[in-house]
């Protein structure tokens, strides 16, 4: 079974409070994938939460049918499918293990039946997702400021 | 302090009940911009939480000491400024009016504090702020891919293959 102190080597639970982190622990799976695996198809309905313990995952768009962009690699205490835990989240890109991995998962399904009896962890977990957000907004403004510098 | 109805026609707020809008109306205020003023800067951090209720603002990014280019253009009920809401509050860009302007400022520091007060509310207001900031974000993603498309090395790239 997991353990606040491994949630709490994720980015995304870092900070949180510890009686949320135990709540949150109860639900949480690990679980191996191989190289390969697509954990997440654009256009696909979010349902998982997912938190990288070991390996590496390439977040991917297509630029055109023939060309994928990787826009980030994910890589220990990094996470992704954050939007599974609000209702009705569309995936906008695919996300495919380059190695064998092991990840934390939690299913938002199960995530959002908890929020409805516990606001406070609903607020915690949706403000720890809003900063993650927030960070990825940063990215990509430094992207697209190196290259339209590039251009 | 506002009229509740502004925050009812809102989308960013349209879903608390009213005894949770009333607290918000209490501690925001309305301020006139005239048209290309600023209203934020690029790395400044971001005390309020920002309602447009008329007139059209851009959110832009420099990219030299003389040019910016447009990351969103924010349309009346529009919401903007949501960073104010964490802890890195740092704007990752210049909001701008692109004509006279009415806006409605919440105080971030004020609304935190009611938020974790009443849990409920902050799982409602957090919520409408995590969709909006996913659609900027994804918005920004798409601008990127399409500057990326354009770019001569990718260009050449496509028309080899």
């Amino acid at each position: 079974m997991l353990t606040t102190v491994d949630l709490k080597r994720i980015g995304l639970f870092k900070d949180s409070p510890d009686h949320l982190l135990e709540i949150i622990a109860k639900e949480a799976q690990i679980s191996i994938f191989s190289t390969g695996t697509k954990l997440i198809s654009i256009n696909e309905q979010v349902q998982t939460l997912f938190m990288m313990t070991m390996g590496q995952v390439a977040i991917i768009k297509k630029l055109t049918p023939e060309i994928d962009v990787i826009l980030d690699y994910a890589q220990s205490g990094a996470s992704f499918g954050v939007s599974s835990i609000v209702q009705g989240s569309v995936a906008t890109y695919t996300a495919v293990c380059q190695e064998p991995c092991e990840v934390i998962t939690l299913s938002g399904k199960r995530m959002m039946e908890l929020f409805k009896d516990n606001d406070e962890l609903a607020y915690s977990m949706l403000m720890d997702v809003s900063r993650q957000y927030k960070r990825y907004m940063d990215l990509r403004a430094h992207m697209l400021l190196k290259l339209w510098r590039d251009s | 302090m506002i009229d509740i109805q502004i925050l009812r026609d809102n989308d960013f707020f349209k879903d608390l009940p009213d005894d949770m809008l009333e607290k918000i109306a209490d501690i925001s205020w309305i301020e006139k911009f005239e048209n290309e003023s600023y209203i934020f800067h690029q790395g400044e951090g971001l005390m309020n939480l920002h309602l447009l209720l008329s007139g059209k603002v851009s959110l832009k990014l420099s990219v030299a000491d003389d040019k910016m280019v447009t990351l969103a253009k924010i349309e009346p009920l529009g919401t903007f400024g949501i960073h104010a809401l964490m802890e890195e509050n740092t704007s990752s860009f210049t909001a701008i009016t692109r004509s006279d302007c009415e806006i409605v400022k919440v105080p971030a520091r004020k609304i935190l504090y009611l938020l974790k007060d009443d849990f409920k509310m902050g799982h409602l207001l957090m919520i409408q702020a995590l969709k909006l900031l996913k659609q900027r974000m994804e918005d920004h993603t798409t601008q990127f891919l399409q500057v990326l498309y354009q770019h001569p090395d990718v260009a050449n790239l496509i028309d080899i293959r």
